[in-house]
């Protein structure tokens, strides 16, 4: 599976070996910061439904493998509490040359957040919390 | 029909519970996910979830069999 889950610090090195055909990997690394629209985060759980999120987002990333011509991708998201600053996901591709890489690592974000179902819960400083709805851009 | 239902995220909240085995006479999604949302009180319209049987992603015209495991996707927020 080319998609995981994971309630430990996501590593910075990608999951794979790197093929001698690569010439490129360009990385996404996606935190937390302390602002959502405009209120301040104190505390932020993901939670996800992990058989359908592991199948759909190795999905979205062996698509991004042919779509693109990749030699290899993987990207690894976080579970459970997380604080200001962590890493909450990363997307890693492996590509002979950078512009497919640039690209298929953009588009593998973007479906990620579009269609895996992960959720996140947000604690705002006056106490209210929320379900953050939609896959805007950030 | 025996079909298990799995809640997630704010439908979890909602209705307290992980997950519940319920009997049903009709198969229809629609019909189950509309009985739900007015028993527990869900939100979100149908046409702001996605549904899914069995861990995949599924229509809203399938109809369910006995032993399906359901779940209601609400919009999701990763990344």
């Amino acid at each position: 599976m080319r998609f995981a889950l994971t309630n430990q610090t996501i590593q910075l090195e990608p999951p794979f070996a790197i093929a001698p055909s690569v010439g490129g990997i360009v990385s996404f690394e996606g935190r937390v910061r302390n602002l959502n629209e405009g209120q301040s985060v104190v505390r932020l759980a993901y939670s996800a439904y992990e058989a359908l999120a592991v199948s759909e987002g190795s999905r979205i990333v062996d698509e991004a493998i042919a779509r693109f011509g990749l030699v290899e991708a993987a990207s690894i998201h976080r579970i459970g509490d997380l604080a200001i600053g962590d890493v909450a996901v990363r997307v890693w591709v492996a590509a002979a040359h950078r512009g497919e890489a640039f690209a298929a690592c953009q588009w593998i974000i973007d479906e990620v957040k579009a269609s895996v179902p992960i959720w996140k819960h947000e604690t705002y400083t006056d106490g209210q919390k929320e379900w953050v709805v939609g896959s805007g851009p950030g | 029909m025996k079909v298990t239902v799995l809640y997630f995220a704010m439908l979890r909240e909602a209705s307290g519970k992980d997950l519940e085995t319920l009997n049903l006479d009709d198969p229809s999604l629609t019909a189950l996910y509309e009985n739900l949302a007015q028993r527990y009180g869900f939100k979100l319209p149908a046409d702001a979830i996605r549904p899914a049987i069995n861990d995949r992603f599924g229509q809203w015209q399938t109809s369910l069999q006995d032993g399906d495991t359901v779940a209601f996707i609400p919009p999701v927020a990763g990344g």
